[in-house]
Order: C-alpha cells, then structure tokens, then sequence
C-alpha cells in the first residue's frame, strides 16, 4: 500500500507552506487512518521502515511494539510530549502546526495494540492543550479513551519509568529497571510510552511505506527530524531536517549565525558540545564526541562565551533536577557541579583535577535512569571541546563576565514538585 | 596536571556502559534507588565490591568470581534495604 504523497523532500512533518492543523484539510491530504490488521503487521511495517524513537534514545520503535505487543495483558499507549529539554520546542510546535498527524501514530499504535486507552503527556499549564482539546473534540469516532495527563515541570518527569510511575501512582520520579514500561508500566499493564515526534513519523511511514519512509535520511536512521535550532542563529526556531545532515544545514536553516559560534551544544543538556559543522545528525553516534542529535536540540554559542561557564551553569540546573532517589546522582552531580563552578571560575585547588576525573568515572551510569550518565557526558565534553580553556581557567585566568546563553528554567517549587 | 589529559578521548560513547563480558556467570546488581550506603556489601566482599565517596556501591560489571559466590549470597541476605541481588546472566 505504499503511495507517494503530495509531499516535498525533506519536510514531511511540518512542509512548506504549513501542515494542516485542521482534521479535514488534514485527512484531505493523508487520507484516512491506515488500517493495520495486527501488532505483527505494525512492528513489521515500521522495523522495514527503521524508525528510531525521537525523544532522544533513538531506540528502533518496532522492538519497543513488540515488547508491549508480548506483554499479555491489554496494553496503555503513552504519547510523551512533555519536553523537558529547556531549549527544544519541537513537540509544542508539532502539536500546535499537526497534532492530528501524532493523534493518528497514537491511534495506529493503540488500535494495532488492542488498547482502549491513549495518554497524552504534557508539562503542567503547558499552553499547548488547549489546542489539543481543540483536536481532540474533532475526534470522538476513534474508538479509544484520549487522556489527557499533565505532569510536573521537572527536568526527569518525564523520563519514561517516571511517566508511567507517575500515571500510576501520582509520583513523577524515575523507577529502577527492570521491569521497563513496556513489559509492566501504568497500573501493571505494558505501556507503550513514545515521543510525541515519533508517532507523527509513525504515522507517515505506515501512510507512505516503508520505501517512502526510507528515501531520505541514512540507512541505519532513516527519515527526517525536528530539530530545535536557538543561540546566535538569524532565525531561531525549529525546522526540519533529513537525518544524517550536517550540523552547518541546521544552523543554515536557522539563518546562519549571527557572530562567530565557538561551538554547539547538540542533543540537549545530556548532550555534547561540537565544533565541527561537518558533524552528521542522527541518533548514531558520530564525531570525536560520540555525538547524537537526541531530541533535535541545537544550540550555537558564541565564541566570545565561556564554554565553562556555560558547562557549569547547565550541571548546576540538572544537578538540582536530580529525582533524589539514586546515591550517585543525588551527591555526585552537585559535586561535579561545584567542581566545574570553581574550574569555570578560575578558582580550582590542587585536587581539583583528579578529583573531578574520579567522580566523572563513578557516577556515570550508576543511576536508574539516564540522567547522571547524559550529566557527565556534558561535563566529558566540555573538558575536551574546550580543552585550552579548561588549561588557562585551571591555571587561574577565567573568561571576562559574559551574558549567558544556555537558557536555564526558573527554580521550580519544591512543594509537591514531583507529584 | 592538566585536567583534560585525563579525560580519555573515545569515539564510540564513552558514557554507555560496556556491553557483559566474554565469561558469564551470576553478577551482583545493585538497585540504585533500593540502596541506601549501608556498605555491608563492600565490607563482606572486600576487593570486590568498593565504595564511591558518597557510600554507594561500584559493583564489578562481570560475574562473581566462583570463590566469592558464598560471600555473595551472604552480602546479598545481609543488605539492610535488600538492594543487592546476585542475577544470572
């Protein structure tokens, strides 16, 4: 049933001109809803497509459908559009330009799955769901029970363990795997929880087919990505781009820069800071830094910046967005923080050096979910990347003051903040 | 000491933990939010399993030594929030 739509390359989730944010001109160019007999039938189509979860992971999203499809009991479909990233918007955007494309990768997923219930996902008094009633209320002859949740406004809510944690028991923090939300996650039952982005190209590729799906993007990611493009850039924003481009196309489609970028943080606030503009996107690792586009978010950062200073205030914002619950996390990532404060600062002692590299060594990887491994990966990367200026800043010459860049949310209230 | 000759340069994501070893066997894991740095487990197995700064448990990624299997199992009924768990690979 592949057929080639009416739509240019490489845009395919937000084309020029706009998507069609109304279900009838929407359903006037994709037609209806794909029928897909089974669970077998969806994880077959969407493995041949080779799509990769969006929300950062780039995990293949066949093998999460077919970890639910195995659980047994009648799965619960998750849509996660809460967007913890401070400086991606790609999900906000997506569902405010095409949120019948994401309801309708939802409603595949569910009605392949046999599930009877849909939970969208959105940060609390995020605007966006007032448009999402709006699109819901065009929906009511899907046949399954649209949910909407709104979860607290913190850094690893919406982690997935966390959603389902959170969906089941009020509490928004990370769980200790296994089991994974697909084999039990709300109430017990599998769960498939997917990035908002995801199912919206879940829903293409079983529109247009697999072959359609894979004309653009690289053999082993295929397809487009949002990515959400801020910083010294002309015009920023989020746009839409083949995977596997160069990072100079994303900046290029921002407008370019606007002053000299000293180098890019790609991938979010677990992500790498890079240098090169040659640097392919996609979720495989690629670059001196192992570098991955993660959720799409592109931050270009002056060269007059300090990358320290910046490393810094980021690992003190995620340090304090520890759930609180792993040993490791909860402790080391304010350490770190504190020593790359005093690097950033030009104040470090003589210990600073070798007591920093241990704790890089000893927290990564060691917390329930990915949040202290996404913070050391940062820390990593700024030590490398900016490698001259970590040497002068430890032999006490720190960067003239400068405006920050990096956009860091406002403290949020620690009553009930996790529930 | 220059910090960032510290810092190994590695391509292939140094932060994802290495896939299990060639020898398989029963390994400890540890359920990071169960744990709560009572380090017994350091104490029954010493050289095996070491502490961090903070209390918590590094636990050898590979499988438990033959030798050290009864230990194991004791360390594993001995943790006080019973956050340690000898799994099969």
């Amino acid at each position: 049933m592949t057929r080639t739509g009416p739509i240019a390359d490489p845009a395919r989730l937000l084309p020029a001109g706009g998507a069609p944010a109304e279900l009838a001109a929407h359903r006037a160019r994709h037609g209806a809803v794909p029928r897909i007999r089974d669970a077998r039938e969806l994880v077959a189509l969407v493995e041949a497509a080779g799509l990769r979860g969006r929300g950062g992971s780039g995990f293949p999203t066949a093998r999460k459908l077919a970890a639910v499809a195995a659980g047994g009991r009648r799965p619960i479909v998750v849509v996660n559009a809460c967007e913890s990233e401070p400086a991606s918007r790609k999900d906000a955007v997506l569902l405010r330009h095409a949120p019948h494309l994401v309801l309708d990768g939802a409603l595949v997923a569910a009605r392949a799955l046999r599930a009877r219930t849909v939970v969208i996902c959105l940060h609390r008094g995020d605007p966006v769901a007032a448009h999402l009633n709006a699109a819901l209320s065009q929906r009511r002859g899907d046949g399954v029970d649209w949910q909407l949740a709104e979860v607290p406004r913190r850094y690893v809510a919406s982690e997935a363990s966390a959603l389902a944690r959170f969906l089941t028991d009020g509490e928004a923090r990370p769980t200790a795997r296994p089991p994974r939300p697909e084999q039990r996650g709300v109430r017990g039952r599998p769960t498939l929880i997917d990035n908002a982005e995801t199912l919206a190209q879940l829903a293409l590729a079983v529109r247009y087919g697999p072959e359609w799906y894979r004309s653009v993007g690289t053999r082993t990611d295929p397809g487009t990505a949002l990515v959400t493009v801020s910083g010294c850039v002309a015009r920023p924003g989020v746009y839409e781009i083949e995977l596997g481009a160069p990072l100079a196309t994303a900046i290029g489609a921002a407008g370019g820069p606007t002053v000299p970028v000293g180098a890019t943080l790609v991938g979010g606030y677990g992500g790498t800071w890079v240098r090169d503009p040659g640097l392919p996107l996609s979720h495989d690792p690629a670059g001196r830094e192992g570098s991955t586009i993660g959720a799409g978010a592109l931050i270009a950062v002056p060269a007059t910046a300090c990358g320290l200073v910046e490393t810094a205030r980021v690992l003190v914002f995620l340090a304090a967005e520890s759930a609180g619950q792993c040993g490791p996390c909860t402790f080391g990532l304010p350490a770190i923080a504190d020593d790359v404060a005093r690097l950033a600062a030009g104040r470090a002692d003589d210990a600073l050096a070798g007591r920093l590299t241990r704790r890089l060594g000893q927290v990564t990887g060691r917390g329930a979910c990915a949040h202290p491994t996404g913070a050391v990966r940062l820390a990593r990367s700024m030590l490398r990347v900016f490698a001259d200026d970590v040497r002068a800043h430890h032999r006490g010459h720190p960067c003239p003051p400068q405006p920050p860049v990096l956009p860091i949310p406002a403290p949020t209230m620690l009553e009930r903040a996790w529930r | 000491m220059a910090l960032n000759d510290r810092v190994p340069p590695n391509p292939a994501r140094p932060d994802r933990p290495r896939k299990a070893r060639v020898p398989t066997g029963p390994a400890l894991r540890v359920d990071p939010i169960g744990c709560q740095a009572h380090g017994l487990c350091a104490e029954l197995l010493p050289g095996h399993v070491t502490l961090d700064e903070w209390g918590y448990p590094i636990l050898p990624t590979g499988p438990v030594p033959p030798e050290l299997l009864a230990a194991a199992r004791a360390a594993v009924r001995a943790c006080p929030t019973l956050a340690l768990r000898i799994a099969s690979e």
